[in-house]
C-alpha cells in the first residue's frame, strides 16, 4: 500500500501541469454550466462556441493525462529502468488506477455534486447515479487510455494509435452504410459486442502490467477489431431482425387494425419534379389508423417495403426505422420509406405489387394527471423542471442525472386562451389532441459530463390528415394530461398492399392530397378535451390552481 | 558453494540469428566476473534473460538460485541492475531520483547513499536529463548499490566514459565485492581485465573461456621452439596446441594448458632435439584472440 501511494505521489509531482490543465477546465466547466439552466442561455460570443468544446478538451485532457501516467512507467520495450527494480506489477497498476481515480474520477465526482447543488437537486440522492456514471467514465475514458498507454512509449505513439483505432473504427462503422438496417439488430449484439470489447481491454491491460507482451496484446485488439464487422454482418441479417419482431398472438395483439387507404394519394402536376433526396425517392403510404386502445401509446419502430418489379425481381426496402408515435384519436398514419432512385424510375410508370412491413412498439399507458402550465414553468415527473423557451413553442426541461422515465403529454391545444400563429391555425386540425411522448426507458443515468439533463419537451398536433404535425404552445395555464408509459412488447404486422403505383404516393410540391378533407366544424375547445382519449379509470383529476 | 549466476545449456534465437548457443556457465560466488566478447557475441543477450527482460528459446539459467523467468519485483531487491543504455527517468533530479528508490529497498543504506553521492560527486539538485553520460551513469550505479545488492549485474557499464570516470566506477565496484558478486560485461577486455576477478569469454554466442583470471594467465603460453632441421606440420596436433605454424625449423604455436615438463616432453616425443624453446607468458588479450582465432578456424 506505501508503495502505490508512493508510485502515486511520483505520478503527482510529474504530472502537475498536465493535471492543471484538466483542473481549469474542469473548473469553467464547472462556472459554465449553470448559464445553460435557463430558458435562453445568455450568448457570449465568441466564448460561447468555445464553450460548447469543453466536454471534449475535458475528456483530451484526461486522456493526454492518464496515458502519460501509465506510460511513466513504460510497458513497452527493455531499457526502462524500473524493469530491474522491486517493482510488483499488480502495485504499479494499482497505483496508476489510483491516478486516475484521484486525478480525473474524484474532481469530476465532486464538480458533478457542485452542480447537483447549484441545480438545488438532492445531492445524497443522486450519489448512486454519480457513481454509475463514474463507472461508465471508468469504461468510455479510463479503460481506453490505459490500453493506448500500456501498449505505447510516447504521447505521440499514442496519438497514432489512437487515429489508427479511430480509422478502423470509422471503417467498420461505414459498414451501417453498406449492410442495411443494422439499426434493427438484435440488442444482444450490442452486448456482446460491448463484453468483447471490455473483456479485450481489460485483458490488455493486465497482460501489459503484468507480462509486457506487447504482441500478444495487439492480437487481442486486432482480434476485438475483427469480431465486429462479423458481428455487424451477423446481426445486419433481417431474417435474423424480422425474428425479433414476432406476429400477432392472442396475448400481444396489434395495438390497432390498419387499413391500406388507396382512396388517398398526393396530386401531382403534369412534369413536376418528384422530391427526392440524393439518389433515394421517399414515399408516404397513407393507411386508416383503427381505434387503439385508451390505455395503450404505440410506436411505430420499423418500416419495410417488398415489391414484385416488372421485371420479375424482387426488391425490399430492408427494415427502415421510425419514430412515428400514434395515440388514441389519431385515424391516420403515413408511414413513409425510401426507394433507390434507380429502381424508382423503372417503376415509376407502372403498377407494382406490393406489401408493407410495420413493426409497432406498443407501450401500456399508466394513470394520468392533471398538471398546468405555472406562468412560465412546467413541472413533469422525476424532479424535472421546464422553462419556456422565449422564442419557440418548446420547453427546456432540467433533470437530475437523466432524462425523465417514459411519459405522455396530451393536451387540447391550441385552443381560445392558447392560439397557434394564424398560417397554422388556417390549417384544419386533426382530431386527436396535441402530444408529446417520451417513449424511451432507461434506469441509469445519462453518460455524460454535466448531471443535470436537458430535454426539449413540445407539444405537436396532427393536421387534418395527419401527414404533418405542427407544435403548438404552451401558454400560462394551460392544461395537460400527464401519463407515464410502460413498454409491453413488439409486434409485427405484413399488410398487402395490392396493386400500387409507387409515384402516386411521393409528396408532391406544394404538398397536395387528393381528395381534399373538408375542415372541420368549428367547436368550443375545451381544456378537459385530451381526457377523453384517456381511459376514464385512469383519469386522476387534479385541481386547477 | 552457491553460484549466484548458473545456465545450463542457454540458448536464444531472434528470428533465424542464434544470440546464445548452448551457453552453460557457473559463475561462483564474490569477487568480479567479467563477461567479454566481441560486440554481437550475446553478452547482452545472456543479461537480459538472467534479469527476466528476455526469455530464453531453450535452457535453463538460475540466479540467485532462482528460475531466472521467475525473476521480478521483490527478487530486484537483491539484485542490482545498470546497463549503458538504461532509460532513466530522466525529469527527476539526482536526489529526488535516489530518494524514490529508497522505499523500494528494505536494505537501503542512506549511509552508503551519501558516500556514493560525495564519492561520485553527483549533483543532487541538477535533472538526469542534464547530466553527462558519465554522471548519468554514476547515479545509476550509485542506485544500484546503495541497498548492498547481492548481486551486481552490469552490462557494459564503462562504454564511452572517460578514464577518471572510469576509475571512479571501478573502484565502487571493487569495494562492492566486499558483499556481492558483480557480473560485468564489456566488448574491451583492457576496461575490465585490471579488476576482474574471473573472466568468461564469449562470441558468436558460444562460450570459449570461463574461468579466474589467475588460472588462466598459468594456462595459456606462447611457445617458440627451434629444432635441428626444419620440419612440415605434423597432421595429429594436441588439442591445447592452438595457431600452430612452423618457418623452417623454427614452429610456433600457443599451449592452451600448459604444463612445462609435460610441454617439454611432448615436443621431445613428437620433433627429437630441441636447440631453444621460449614459453612467453601472454596477456589476457592475446589469448583471447588466440581463442577466438582457432575457434573460428581450428588449427
Amino acid at each position: 500500500m506505501r508503495l502505490i501511494f508512493h508510485i502515486f505521489k511520483k505520478d503527482f509531482r510529474h504530472h502537475w501541469p498536465a493535471l492543471l490543465v484538466s483542473f481549469a477546465i474542469l473548473a469553467v466547466f464547472v462556472w459554465d454550466q449553470p448559464r445553460h439552466w435557463t430558458a435562453h442561455p445568455p450568448d457570449l460570443r465568441f466564448f460561447s462556441s468555445l464553450l460548447r468544446y469543453l466536454p471534449l478538451f475535458l475528456s483530451l485532457a484526461w486522456v493526454f493525462l492518464l496515458i502519460r501516467i501509465v506510460q511513466g512507467e513504460s510497458l513497452v520495450g527493455d531499457r526502462q529502468f524500473w524493469l530491474t527494480r522491486p517493482y510488483k506489477w499488480h502495485t504499479l497498476l494499482a497505483a496508476k488506477l489510483l491516478a486516475a481515480l484521484l486525478l480525473v474520477h474524484l474532481p469530476l465526482f465532486l464538480a458533478q455534486l457542485l452542480l447537483l447543488k447549484l441545480a438545488f437537486y438532492p445531492v445524497l440522492d443522486s450519489v448512486s447515479g454519480l457513481l454509475q456514471i463514474q463507472l461508465m467514465l471508468f469504461g468510455f475514458l479510463t479503460l481506453p487510455a490505459f490500453v493506448v498507454g500500456s501498449l505505447t512509449r510516447t504521447i505521440g505513439q499514442a496519438s497514432l494509435v489512437i487515429l489508427g483505432l479511430f480509422l478502423v473504427l470509422f471503417g467498420i462503422a461505414s459498414l451501417m452504410f453498406v449492410v442495411p438496417s443494422l439499426e434493427f439488430s438484435p440488442d444482444d449484439f450490442g452486448d456482446v459486442m460491448a463484453i468483447i470489447t471490455l473483456v479485450g481491454a481489460v485483458s490488455v491491460v493486465l497482460i501489459q502490467f503484468a507480462f509486457r507482451k506487447t504482441r500478444i496484446s495487439w492480437c487481442i485488439i486486432a482480434a476485438c477489431l475483427a469480431s465486429y464487422p462479423v458481428l455487424l454482418l451477423v446481426a445486419g441479417n433481417t431474417t435474423q431482425q424480422t425474428r425479433s419482431m414476432p406476429l400477432p398472438t392472442a396475448a400481444h395483439p396489434l395495438p390497432a387494425k390498419l387499413t391500406f387507404d388507396s382512396t388517398v394519394s398526393f396530386q401531382h402536376q403534369p412534369g413536376e419534379q418528384l422530391e427526392s433526396y440524393g439518389l433515394d425517392t421517399r414515399v408516404e403510404l397513407p393507411f386508416l389508423l383503427g381505434e387503439i386502445s385508451a390505455d395503450s401509446v404505440v410506436r411505430i419502430y420499423g418500416i419495410k417495403l417488398d415489391m414484385d418489379l416488372p421485371s420479375g425481381e424482387h426488391w425490399t426496402s430492408y427494415w427502415h426505422s421510425s419514430f412515428e408515435t400514434l395515440i388514441p384519436g389519431r385515424t391516420h398514419v403515413w408511414p413513409s420509406v425510401t426507394i433507390k432512385r434507380a429502381i424508382f424510375d423503372q417503376i415509376r410508370n407502372s403498377s407494382v405489387q406490393a406489401r408493407l412491413s410495420l413493426a409497432f412498439n406498443v407501450y401500456r399507458v399508466g394513470p394520468s394527471s392533471s398538471i398546468f402550465v405555472m406562468g412560465d414553468s412546467l413541472r413533469l415527473p422525476g424532479d424535472t423542471r421546464c422553462t419556456r423557451d422565449p422564442f419557440s413553442s418548446r420547453m427546456r426541461c432540467f433533470s437530475a442525472l437523466k432524462s425523465p422515465d417514459a411519459f405522455v403529454l396530451l393536451a387540447d391545444l391550441p385552443n381560445k386562451n392558447c392560439n397557434a400563429r394564424a398560417d397554422r391555425d388556417s390549417d384544419p386540425w386533426a382530431a386527436a389532441p396535441a402530444f408529446y411522448a417520451s417513449l424511451s426507458e432507461s434506469s441509469t443515468p445519462e453518460f455524460d459530463l454535466t448531471p443535470i439533463q436537458e430535454t426539449s419537451v413540445y407539444l405537436t398536433r396532427m393536421h387534418a390528415y395527419e401527414d404533418l404535425a405542427a407544435d403548438v404552445p404552451l401558454c400560462s395555464g394551460a392544461s395537460l394530461v400527464l401519463a407515464r408509459t410502460k413498454f409491453q412488447y413488439t409486434v409485427r404486422t405484413e399488410i398487402d398492399l395490392g396493386n400500387i403505383r409507387v409515384s402516386n404516393y411521393v409528396p408532391s410540391y406544394p404538398r397536395q392530397i387528393i381528395p381534399k378533407i373538408p375542415r372541420l366544424p368549428s367547436r368550443n375547445p375545451s381544456d378537459k378535451f385530451s381526457f377523453n382519449f384517456l381511459a376514464p379509470a385512469l383519469i386522476v383529476k387534479a385541481p386547477r390552481p | 558453494m552457491n553460484c549466484p549466476i548458473e545456465t545450463e545449456s542457454l540458448s536464444k534465437r531472434f528470428g533465424r540469428v542464434k544470440a546464445l548457443d548452448e551457453l552453460s556457465l557457473r559463475v561462483a560466488a564474490g569477487g568480479v566476473h567479467a563477461l567479454v566478447g566481441p560486440n554481437g557475441a550475446g553478452k547482452t543477450t545472456l543479461i537480459k534473460i538472467l534479469v527476466n527482460i528476455f526469455r530464453a528459446t531453450a535452457g535453463t539459467a538460475t540466479v540467485l538460485g532462482a528460475d531466472s523467468t521467475s525473476i521480478s519485483g521483490k527478487a530486484f531487491a537483491r539484485i542490482g541492475y545498470v546497463s549503458e543504455n538504461q532509460q532513466l527517468p530522466l525529469w527527476m533530479r539526482v536526489g529526488s531520483f535516489l530518494k524514490y528508490l529508497r522505499p523500494f529497498y528494505p536494505t537501503w543504506d542512506v549511509g552508503l547513499e551519501s558516500r556514493f553521492v560525495q564519492q561520485f560527486e553527483l549533483p543532487l539538485d541538477r535533472k538526469l536529463r542534464h547530466l553527462s553520460r558519465g554522471m548519468r551513469m554514476k547515479a545509476a550505479l550509485a542506485s544500484a548499490l546503495a541497498f548492498r545488492p547481492e548481486l551486481i549485474i552490469l552490462d557494459e557499464p564503462f562504454s564511452g566514459l572517460d578514464p577518471v570516470v572510469r576509475e571512479e566506477l571501478v573502484q565502487a565496484l571493487v569495494d562492492a565485492t566486499a558483499y556481492s558478486t558483480t557480473f560485468v560485461s564489456s566488448h574491451d577486455l583492457a576496461e575490465i581485465e585490471s579488476f576482474a576477478t574471473h573472466l568468461t569469454y564469449l562470441d558468436s554466442g558460444r562460450l570459449r573461456l570461463s574461468e579466474d583470471v589467475p588460472s588462466i594467465r598459468s594456462r595459456f603460453r606462447e611457445v617458440e621452439v627451434t629444432l635441428d632441421s626444419p620440419v612440415a606440420i605434423p597432421p595429429d596436433l594436441p588439442s591445447n596446441w592452438l595457431q600452430f605454424s612452423t618457418a623452417g625449423a623454427t614452429l610456433k604455436f600457443i599451449d592452451s594448458a600448459f604444463q612445462p615438463d609435460t610441454l617439454q616432453s611432448e615436443i621431445l616425443h613428437r620433433f627429437g632435439t630441441i636447440q631453444h624453446a621460449a614459453f612467453n607468458p601472454m596477456t589476457i588479450r592475446n589469448i583471447f584472440l588466440a581463442v577466438a582465432k582457432s575457434a573460428r578456424k581450428p588449427s
